[in-house]
């Protein structure tokens, strides 16, 4: 009976993600200017920007996702949108699932497009630029899952921005140590299966329970 | 279908906004909540929409407990509170779109109720060239969508039965108000309720309703 709810709230994300592309496109830009950054502050050498290529990648990415996660709930909640999702209780979980996902087309889709280019800029062998995306595709849904359930958690409170980074970032952890590893791994030239499978587990894991977390965490919110 | 509350009461901040609310609404009324600022209008008003739990004694549905019977409560509501719940970059008829398919409207539907609010020739400009008024005029629009059943699939007796609204008549002009009193009018009428706040009085609004003050409630 929410089938047609979500069919509107899937049309209305993708309509409000393209009215405000500017704002949806910043943490991708954030991500483009860290990495080009980082050849100029380093220098040109190969080897040792090949060295720390994936760290950097996946440390960009994730800070990234934790600046695109502050505006997940936010404006909804400010202009009072919130208050309505809460009062669809049969529809709830699948606005809140369009969302996310809708967030993530908008944010971790462009980063692991941007990524090869950026692989390369950073001297990581053309060999490990599929598994990157690939990695990067796996990471970010669960960085997108994850900074939803921070945002959710500190949307009442007027200045959540320290407190989401506290919150999100050591769940962001496994993600950034798998993902990493896995693209170093490739850059050595083997295929890192257990580090995409691990990272696959964590997509399927957060994707399991941060629905959940969410809807707990908007009602605290909208309640206090 | 009856709302009632039993001995409500909420205190915010350690002191009591209000205590021993017990008011019983049934088919075709309107309750009037009345009160000076920061009497605990808004708060009550959030209490019966569900999206404040903090309060003490009990609001019963049809004889449930509202927690109880969230999920088959929040069908019956169509709660329009304080923030507009508009989006900016929309506009007018998307907005309200949304809201026309979330209970089973279409777009004509949306198109009929936007020009019932007079809204003719800004039905598809961003709601940030709005005005206050049109702002408002669109989020009241909601009230002159005809509801369908969703688990049905057809048209049947308005599934939300129950309107509550916060301040709907601010930043309203003459015309806009006469659309909101008409379809708050033809809802009692078919049988539905209301709760209403203003701080203005309800002289103009020559509707048969009850009052409850909440500045008499405190005194």
């Amino acid at each position: 009976m929410s089938a047609p709810i979500r069919k509107a709230t899937l049309k209305r994300e993708w309509q409000m993600a393209w009215r405000n592309v500017s704002d949806v496109i910043n943490p991708v830009a954030f991500f483009l200017i860290v990495i080009t950054l980082v050849p100029l502050g380093i220098g040109a050498n190969k080897t040792q920007l090949a060295a720390i290529a994936p760290g950097m990648l996946w440390v960009a990415a994730l800070l990234a996702c934790l600046l695109s996660a502050d505006l997940l709930f936010r404006r909804e909640f400010d202009d009072g949108t919130l208050e309505q999702y809460l009062l669809l209780p049969h529809a709830l979980y699948g606005i809140l699932w369009i969302k996310i996902a809708v967030h993530w087309l908008f944010f971790g889709l462009p980063l692991v497009l941007v990524s090869p280019l950026l692989g390369l800029m950073l001297s990581l062998p053309s060999s490990a630029l599929l598994v990157l995306m690939l990695a990067l595709c796996l990471g970010t849904m669960s960085l997108s899952l994850i900074g939803a359930m921070g945002a959710a958690l500190t949307v009442g409170l007027r200045r959540g921005g320290l407190l989401l980074a506290v919150i999100a970032l050591p769940l962001y952890i496994p993600v950034l140590i798998f993902g990493a590893s896995a693209t170093a791994q490739a850059a050595d030239g083997f295929f890192p299966a257990g580090q995409l499978m691990l990272l696959a587990a964590l997509v399927l894991f957060t994707l399991g329970f941060a629905p959940l977390v969410v809807i707990a965490g908007l009602k605290i919110g909208i309640e206090s | 279908m009856t709302l009632s509350l039993q001995s409500v009461a909420c205190e915010k901040g350690g002191f009591v906004l209000f205590s021993n609310i017990t008011q019983t609404l049934t088919a075709g009324e309107l309750l009037f909540v009345a009160g000076d600022n920061g009497s605990g209008k808004t708060t009550l008003l959030r209490i019966l929409a569900g999206l404040n739990s903090s309060y003490e004694g009990c609001v019963y549905w049809s004889g449930s407990d509202i927690r109880t019977v969230w999920s088959l409560y929040a069908q019956s509501l169509l709660y329009l509170g304080h923030q507009p719940a508009l989006k900016a970059r929309l506009t007018a008829r998307e907005n309200l779109l949304w809201y026309a398919q979330c209970v089973g409207a279409n777009a004509n539907d949306v198109t009929a109720a936007l020009l019932g609010m007079g809204l003719r020739g800004r039905v598809d400009l961003p709601v940030y060239q709005l005005s206050a008024g049109q702002q408002r005029r669109v989020v009241l629009a909601r009230l002159l969508l005809p509801a369908h059943s969703l688990s049905t699939g057809h048209q049947q007796a308005r599934p939300q039965k129950l309107w509550i609204l916060d301040e709907p008549f601010t930043a309203l002009d003459a015309q806009g108000f006469a659309a909101v009193f008409m379809a708050l009018r033809m809802h009692l009428a078919n049988g539905g309720m209301a709760v209403v706040t203003s701080h203005h009085g309800m002289e103009k609004i020559a509707l048969p309703h009850r009052t409850l003050s909440l500045t008499e409630v405190n005194a």
